[in-house]
């Protein structure tokens, strides 16, 4: 049973540099595009972990994440933002909101895939 | 008075105070004379009579111990009890002594203080005599119970042998006298018993009679040792010897055995009565001895009336003395308060007589005269009558006044011209200003004016406003004229307007006269509450002011649209950031998955193209993001977070990321940094950006040798060095190192992917911290960056 990774991200080629390295790595992926349906896909599918881009079109990473770790069911789910460049003061925003870790842009795939790997081994 | 004249006034007030004073003096020494005397006198009653009278009381009182003591010690019984009443006494008498002592020392009268002493002295030798004869007493009443102790023991054994005979004789004759009664039996019998009844008969009697007389001679001698005086005592005696001399008697006509007992009887009485120690012997001296302890205490207490006397005396004297005494300190008391008061009345009169005599009559007169002359002088009236001169210090002070009164002449007659001179340069002097000038007085009347004034206010007239004229008429004839422009229309509001502005002038204002004509006018009061104007052309001046209001204007509306663009340059960067870094991203990220074979495998020269591809990428995205750091910095938007941070780890982070190239390299990598380096407060991404940047170059540009990253502390500053053995930098270099866009050679630059924005940043980082950054370095041998930074930054420092 291949572990579910929701990617919430608007822009997409880092949807397919995302999926394209998780899928080789063996995980099973869902996409969002905006954070509502981040948010509701979390919510229904229950992923293993969830990467989630701070710049959305709707509301930002931080609102989404923040919805998610109010839902009791969904608090346990690893979530890992993808910020902005690193010393914008993002990754202290999104420790605030509630992920657990982040990484930033531009990230190389073997550094995000490194992260993920921390979490669901 | 004449003759005093001499002194001057100084001369003659201290003889005065002197007059006055000495009885004052002589009060003071007549009073502290009585005080002396009455002192002196206390002194004695405190120091000596009242100790005397005390110590004298007391003495009666121990005697009056001793003499309750007396009894008990007459009525002592043992040895013991004896000695310890005596030294009861003896501690008294003792005490006694040591009073007597302290009356000697009082130098008291010689006389009362011998009839004391004598009497002391009997009632001591009484006391001794009284203490032996009780030692007698105890001694005699001893030997008094031995005897009469034994002569119980004899009388009694006497009484064991007699009282049985008594029996057995009467048994004898009841048994006889029934026999001689039996008629049954032999007459023969009855006869021989007859004969033995009246023999026992006989005997019955005697024995009766011996034993009364026995009792009695016993009684007797025990009444002996108890009789209270010598006469019963001689009648108890011849009671005993007729006792005595009736059982000798009795003893004559007794037979054998009565006899023996009765001679036995007489020779023990004849010991107690008659014998050595016998008991009227004994008891005679007892009786001797308890009459003499009567005499003894009879003179003990006439000896105790004696002393209560003297004592009395004693206790009388003193307080007679005591009252003497009292009454002589109120003797002297008095004849002082009387010479006190004679003083005090002599020198007040003497006072009144000087001041009234002296300084009245003489000084004030002179005085006042003086005062009133300089007064008038002082109100203006120079030509007073002045006080006559003379020798002493008012005379002189009359001549001086007359000589101050003659230059005060003179003056006033130089200052009249003085003033005429003045008041014609103060006219002259207004006259000449370029500005108008007029001045008013108090109740705003014009009191001068220049001729500028004229021309610049009332052009128009060739009439100029005399002096008096009132400010209100003035510049209502210039407004109903049309002068003041802003006056046209509203004459009685302007007028009213400016003469609130004229009496409480604020500061220069400005007055509108016609098209062209300004006129800046400044009032200001006076001292004396009249008003100086002065007014001054600047119609020119506000010509400018106008053009330069219309010059702000345009400035202010191109200050605006620079804000704007500041505001559009801000947004441009922010999007700009994100907008750039997104593709670069993407070219990033595909060409890694690539390089990876995440999409199959790549021929190794592909590979080796991409990962140029991927060098250059990185290369511009670093380029990219030192261009927005810099941005942002210079626009001063960029914010420390100010935190607890460990320098230790900040360092391990930037040698974490630069390890790996240093190895590459095959550069050794050395750390000196202590393990308790202190916790600092600053930016620690920021310093970990700084000290990455630092040591990036050194890897960067050093071909051989080592790297070197160290930390101290020293005063309150981090001090961080990273030194390499690179090529070095020339002393032109290293001075415009920091500076943007700048390293040391600029093909270098290319060959090593450096941006030239690193050190740059770092410095800008450092500032920022309140921090400073420098280095050292010698072309050929290496360089050493340092950096040194507060160890706790409480606040942003602000861009210079």
């Amino acid at each position: 049973m291949s572990k579910l990774v929701l990617i919430i991200e608007d822009q997409e080629d880092n949807r397919r540099i995302i999926r394209d390295l998780l899928t080789s790595a063996g995980y099973e992926i869902m996409e969002a595009v905006t954070g509502e349906e981040g948010v509701r896909l979390a919510a229904t599918h229950r992923p293993e972990l969830i990467l989630m881009d701070i710049r959305l079109p709707d509301f930002d990473g931080y609102e989404a994440t923040r919805r998610i770790k109010a839902n009791p069911a969904l608090r346990s789910i690893p979530i890992i933002a993808v910020t902005s460049y690193a010393l914008s003061g993002d990754d202290v925003n999104a420790f605030e909101a509630g992920c657990d870790a982040y990484v930033s842009k531009p990230f190389s795939p073997r550094a995000l895939l490194a992260k993920i790997r921390e979490f669901l081994p | 008075m004449k003759m005093f004249k001499n002194f001057g006034v100084r001369g003659r007030l201290l003889l005065s105070f002197v007059g006055i004073s000495g009885f004052a003096v002589l009060a003071t020494v007549a009073a502290m004379y009585s005080f002396l005397l009455v002192q002196t006198l206390l002194d004695k009653v405190t120091e000596q009579r009242v100790p005397t009278a005390l110590a004298a009381q007391e003495l009666s009182s121990r005697v009056e111990r001793i003499l309750a003591q007396t009894p008990t010690l007459l009525a002592a019984s043992t040895p013991p009890e004896r000695s310890q009443i005596w030294s009861k006494l003896g501690t008294e008498i003792e005490e006694i002594d040591k009073l007597l002592l302290l009356f000697r020392n009082r130098g008291f009268a010689a006389d009362s203080l011998a009839s004391l002493r004598n009497v002391l002295d009997s009632l001591r030798s009484n006391l001794f005599s009284l203490y032996t004869l009780v030692g007698e007493r105890i001694v005699l009443a001893k030997r008094k119970a031995i005897l009469l102790d034994e002569m119980l023991k004899a009388h009694e054994e006497t009484l064991a042998v007699l009282g049985p005979w008594i029996t057995n004789v009467n048994n004898d004759v009841q048994r006889l006298r029934a026999v001689v009664d039996d008629s049954r039996l032999s007459a023969v019998d009855r006869s021989t018993a007859e004969t033995e009844l009246i023999e026992s008969l006989t005997l019955f009697a005697s024995l009766q009679q011996i034993f009364k007389i026995i009792t009695e001679i016993h009684t007797s001698l025990v009444g002996t040792a108890y009789a209270e005086k010598h006469e019963r005592l001689d009648l108890l005696e011849l009671r005993t010897q007729w006792s005595m001399e009736a059982l000798g008697t009795l003893a004559t006509v007794v037979g054998t055995q009565p006899r023996q007992l009765i001679l036995a009887e007489i020779e023990r009485f004849r010991r107690f009565a008659d014998g050595e120690n016998n008991v009227p012997l004994l008891r005679t001296r007892e009786i001797t001895l308890i009459d003499n302890g009567k005499d003894v205490q009879r003179e003990n207490a006439r000896l105790s009336r004696e002393l209560a006397e003297s004592v009395e005396k004693i206790v009388r004297d003193t307080q007679l003395e005591i009252s003497q005494a009292t009454s002589r300190a109120r003797a002297v008391q008095t004849g002082s308060s009387i010479t006190l008061i004679l003083i005090v009345s002599l020198s007040l009169a003497s006072s009144v007589l000087i001041v009234w005599l002296y300084v009245g009559r003489n000084l004030i007169a002179r005085l006042t005269a003086l005062s009133n002359s300089m007064l008038a002088i002082a109100g203006g009236n120079l030509r007073t009558t002045l006080p006559p001169t003379d020798s002493d210090e008012i005379g002189r002070m009359a001549a001086a006044l007359a000589v101050f009164r003659d230059t005060a002449v003179e003056v006033e007659e130089k200052n009249l011209r003085e003033i005429a001179v003045a008041r014609q340069r103060l006219v002259d002097a207004v006259e000449s200003i370029s500005e108008g000038f007029a001045l008013y007085d108090k109740d705003d009347l014009l009191v001068l004016s220049n001729s500028r004034y004229r021309e610049l206010l009332h052009p128009d007239k060739e009439n100029i406003f005399p002096s008096g004229t009132p400010f209100a008429k003035i510049i209502r004839a210039a407004a109903e004229r049309g002068l003041v422009s802003e006056a046209e229309g509203r004459i009685d509001e302007w007028v009213a307007h400016r003469l609130a502005q004229h009496h409480n002038p604020t500061g220069p204002h400005v007055q509108r006269r016609d098209k062209d004509l300004w006129i800046q006018i400044s009032e200001r009061k006076t001292e004396d509450g009249g008003t100086v104007a002065v007014y001054t052309d600047i119609s020119e001046l506000k010509q400018h002011e106008i053009e330069l209001a219309k010059l702000v204007e345009e400035l202010e509306v191109a200050r605006d649209n620079a804000k704007e663009a500041d505001r559009a340059k801000s947004k441009f960067l922010a999007t700009m950031s994100h907008e750039l870094r997104t593709p670069m991203n993407a070219i990033l990220g595909y060409t890694e998955l690539i390089i990876d074979n995440i999409y199959g495998d790549v021929p190794e020269k592909i590979q080796e193209v991409l990962k140029r591809v991927e060098k250059n990428g990185r290369h511009l995205l670093n380029l990219i993001n030192d261009v927005l750091d810099l941005s942002k910095i210079e626009a001063g938007r960029l914010t420390l977070s100010l935190n607890d941070y460990s320098m230790r780890d900040a360092i391990q982070t930037a040698l974490t990321s630069v390890e790996a190239l240093a190895v590459e390299k095959n550069l050794d990598l050395k750390v000196m940094v202590p393990k308790d380096l202190t916790t600092g407060k600053g930016d620690e991404q920021r310093i970990a950006q700084v000290i990455l940047n630092l040591l990036g170059n050194a890897i960067k540009f050093t071909e051989h040798g080592e790297v070197k990253v160290e930390a101290t502390v020293s005063n309150k500053t981090f001090l961080v060095s990273v030194s390499d053995t690179g090529p070095g930098l020339s002393e032109a270099d290293q001075k415009k190192i920091f500076e943007e866009f700048q390293q040391a050679d600029e093909s270098i630059t290319r060959k090593k992917g450096g941006t030239g924005l690193g050190l740059s940043i770092s410095k800008k980082i450092v500032e920022m911290h309140g921090g400073r950054i420098w280095v050292e370095s010698t072309l050929g041998k290496g360089s050493t960056f340092w950096f040194a930074l507060p160890i706790r930054v409480e606040r942003q420092m602000e861009k210079k």
